[in-house]
C-alpha cells in the first residue's frame, strides 16, 4: 500500500500514524534531534561520525517521547525499539534511501539486517487487510521510522515514512514493503550567512 | 567653608560611616559638621578631606544635585554608586559646556509593554529590522551618557536615571550590551527592563522573518552570532516566541551548557573622541579632575574599561575585564 507523493501533511497521514499510536510530532521530535546531532560531530571525527550521532539521537528521543506516553523500550539484541503499550506495533528505525517519502520509488534499506530485525519482521504479514488482523499475544507489527538525510549546500531535507517491511531474511537490505505512510520532506534551513551589525557614528564637537 | 551635603557625599562615596570618618579623620563631631551644626575650621576640614581621599575645595563647593537611580540588581554598594553617579554630574556637565554632544532621544512612554516599547524605539532610531550596533555607541549616540560603574560599587549592579532632561547609564564595560539595553528599558519606564533588553536586541519580527522554526543547536549559535546575543539567549527567545519547541529547547540548551561564550566588552566613542580631542589640546585627565576637584582616580573610575586613551603615569586604560 502506498500514499500519494504529498508535499504536505494530511489527514490521512494523521489518521495512518494514529492507527499505529504515533502523531507527527513525535516523529518530528526524533528527526530534529538526529539533525542537531549530526551537525555536532567533530571534523575530524570518522566519516560516518555523524550518521552515527544521528543514529543514537533519533532512537534516543524516539524512545523518550513515546517511553513518555506509556510505549515500552526494547532493548534486546540493542535493536534500539520501542513497543506499543497496548496496540502490536513494535518502532524501529532504519536509514533509507533516496527513494524515501516517494511512494512511486523503489525504498530500500541502507543496511543489511542482523538477526533481531530478522526475528521481528517474521510478524509482518501483508496480506492482512487490517494492519492488526493477524495480532495476538506473541506476533507483534515491525515497522520502521524510515529517514534519508539529504544534504545540498548548506541545507539539510529530511526524507521520511513510516513503514512496515515484509519478512525479510537476515543478511539482505529490506526492499519489500507491505505498508507505507510516506510523509512530505522535513526540512532544515541552511546556516545563516554572518551580518555585521552597522556600526553608528557618535558626533562629537568641540565649542569653539 | 564646608558645605554639609558634599561632605555627606564624599563621605557615602568612601562607604563610611560618620563614626568611621571621625576615627580616620582623627576628628571628632562629624555628624554635627554633616548637619550644619557646626563648622569646622580649615585644618579640619584639611584632615576630612585628606581621609576622604576628596581635594579640599570638594568639600567647599556647591551643593551637588540629587540623583534617583534605578538599580538591575539588590546587591550592595548602591549608596556608593549613587554618589559616583552625583559626581559624573560635574563631569556630564563640564563636558557639555566644551563639547557640542548629541542630544537626549530616549522618550518615555506611558505604560506600554516590553515589546512594544523595544519596538516603538527600534522604529523611532530607524533600526527596526537590524542587529543593534555596539550597544553603548547607540545609546551615545542618541544622548544618553554612558559612564563606567566604577570598580569600588560594581556590586551594585548597573543602573540608570534622568538629570535634567538627560539620561544617564552607568555599567560594566566587559559586560555592556545586556545591561545597556536593559538600562535602555528602563529609560524608556517600560514595566520590565529584562524582557525589554530581549525585544530590543532580538526583534519579535525579524526572527520570525529570518530564523527556521526548531533550529538545531548550530543554527542557534550562528544566529545569534549575527544577532550580538549568547546563544543561551537566543535560544529562550526563540523558545518565548514558539519558534523552538519545549523538548527542542531543552536539548539546545543542554548543548549549549557546554559551550563558553565570554561577555563582550564595549568601550565609549563619545569619550574616547572627547580624551583624544582633550590630549590633542594639551589637556589631561589631571586637568579636567583638578577642575572637579576631584582625585584624578576618581574620575578614572568613571572612565574604567570604557575609553581607551593615555592615563596619567603612561598606563592606559584598556579593556580588560573586571572579572
Amino acid at each position: 500500500m502506498t500514499m500519494s507523493n504529498a508535499t504536505e501533511l494530511t489527514a490521512d497521514h494523521h489518521a495512518r500514524l494514529a492507527e499505529l499510536g504515533l502523531r507527527v510530532d513525535h516523529l518530528d521530535e526524533a528527526i530534529w534531534a538526529g539533525v542537531d546531532a549530526r551537525l555536532s560531530a567533530p571534523p575530524l571525527g570518522p566519516t560516518n561520525g555523524a550518521g552515527l550521532l544521528d543514529w543514537v539521537h533519533r532512537v534516543g528521543r524516539l524512545r523518550e517521547v513515546l517511553v513518555a506516553e506509556g510505549w515500552t523500550k526494547v532493548d534486546k539484541w540493542n535493536a534500539g525499539l520501542v513497543q506499543h503499550p497496548s496496540k502490536p506495533v513494535v518502532l524501529g528505525t532504519l536509514q533509507g534511501n533516496r527513494s524515501t517519502g516517494n511512494p512511486h520509488a523503489p525504498l530500500r534499506s541502507d543496511y543489511a539486517k542482523g538477526p533481531a530485525i530478522a526475528a521481528m519482521m517474521r510478524g509482518n504479514d501483508h496480506d492482512q487487510l487490517s494492519l492488526f488482523d493477524s495480532f495476538h499475544a506473541h506476533e507483534w507489527k515491525l515497522w520502521f521510522l524510515v529517514t534519508y538525510v539529504v544534504q545540498e549546500d548548506e541545507r539539510t531535507t529530511v526524507l521520511r515514512e513510516v513503514s512496515q517491511p515484509e519478512p525479510t531474511p537476515q543478511g539482505q537490505v529490506v526492499d519489500r514493503w507491505a505498508h507505507r505512510i510516506t510523509l512530505p520532506p522535513l526540512e532544515f534551513g541552511p546556516l545563516p550567512p554572518m551580518r555585521t551589525a552597522h556600526e553608528v557614528d557618535v558626533p562629537v564637537r568641540v565649542r569653539e | 567653608m564646608l558645605t554639609p551635603s558634599r561632605l555627606v557625599l564624599a563621605r557615602t562615596r568612601r562607604g563610611l560611616t560618620a563614626a568611621e570618618l571621625a576615627r580616620k579623620a582623627g576628628v571628632a563631631g562629624v555628624a554635627d559638621y554633616e548637619q550644619g551644626r557646626r563648622r569646622p575650621r580649615p585644618a579640619t576640614t584639611l584632615k576630612l578631606a585628606a581621609a576622604l581621599g576628596f581635594p579640599a575645595p570638594f568639600l567647599e563647593g556647591d551643593e551637588v544635585p540629587h540623583v534617583d537611580p534605578g538599580f538591575t540588581g539588590d546587591g550592595p554598594d548602591r549608596a556608593r554608586a549613587t554618589a559616583a553617579a552625583r559626581l559624573a554630574l560635574g563631569f556630564a556637565g563640564w563636558l557639555d559646556a566644551r563639547f557640542a554632544l548629541p542630544d537626549p532621544d530616549v522618550p518615555t512612554w506611558e505604560h506600554p509593554d516590553p515589546e512594544t516599547a523595544a519596538t516603538m524605539l527600534r522604529a523611532r532610531w530607524g533600526m527596526p529590522h537590524r542587529p543593534a550596533p555596539t550597544m553603548v555607541h547607540l545609546l551615545e549616540a542618541h544622548g544618553v551618557r554612558v559612564f563606567s560603574l566604577p570598580p569600588d560599587c560594581a556590586g551594585a549592579g548597573p543602573f540608570s536615571f534622568r538629570h535634567a532632561g538627560t539620561p544617564f547609564a552607568f555599567l560594566d564595560p566587559a559586560d555592556a550590551r545586556d545591561a545597556a539595553a536593559r538600562e535602555l528599558g528602563r529609560l524608556t519606564g517600560t514595566s520590565d527592563p529584562h524582557a525589554f533588553a530581549r525585544a530590543f536586541l532580538l526583534p519579535r519580527a525579524a526572527l520570525l522573518a529570518s530564523v527556521p522554526r526548531n533550529p538545531v543547536t548550530e543554527q542557534v549559535r550562528a544566529h545569534a552570532a549575527t544577532w550580538g546575543v549568547t546563544p543561551l539567549a537566543l535560544a529562550h527567545r526563540l523558545h518565548d516566541l514558539g519558534l523552538l519547541a519545549p523538548g527542542r529547547h531543552t536539548t539546545v540548551c543542554a548543548n549549549l551548557a557546554r559551550d563558553h561564550h565570554p561577555a563582550r566588552h564595549e568601550t565609549s566613542q563619545l569619550l574616547t573622541k572627547v580624551f583624544t580631542a582633550l590630549r590633542a589640546r594639551g589637556t589631561t585627565p589631571h586637568h579636567v579632575a583638578r577642575h572637579l576637584h576631584l582625585d584624578v582616580e576618581e574620575l578614572n573610575g568613571l572612565l574604567f574599561g570604557l575609553v581607551l586613551t593615555a592615563l596619567p603615569g603612561g598606563r592606559h586604560l584598556t579593556p580588560v575585564p573586571r572579572r
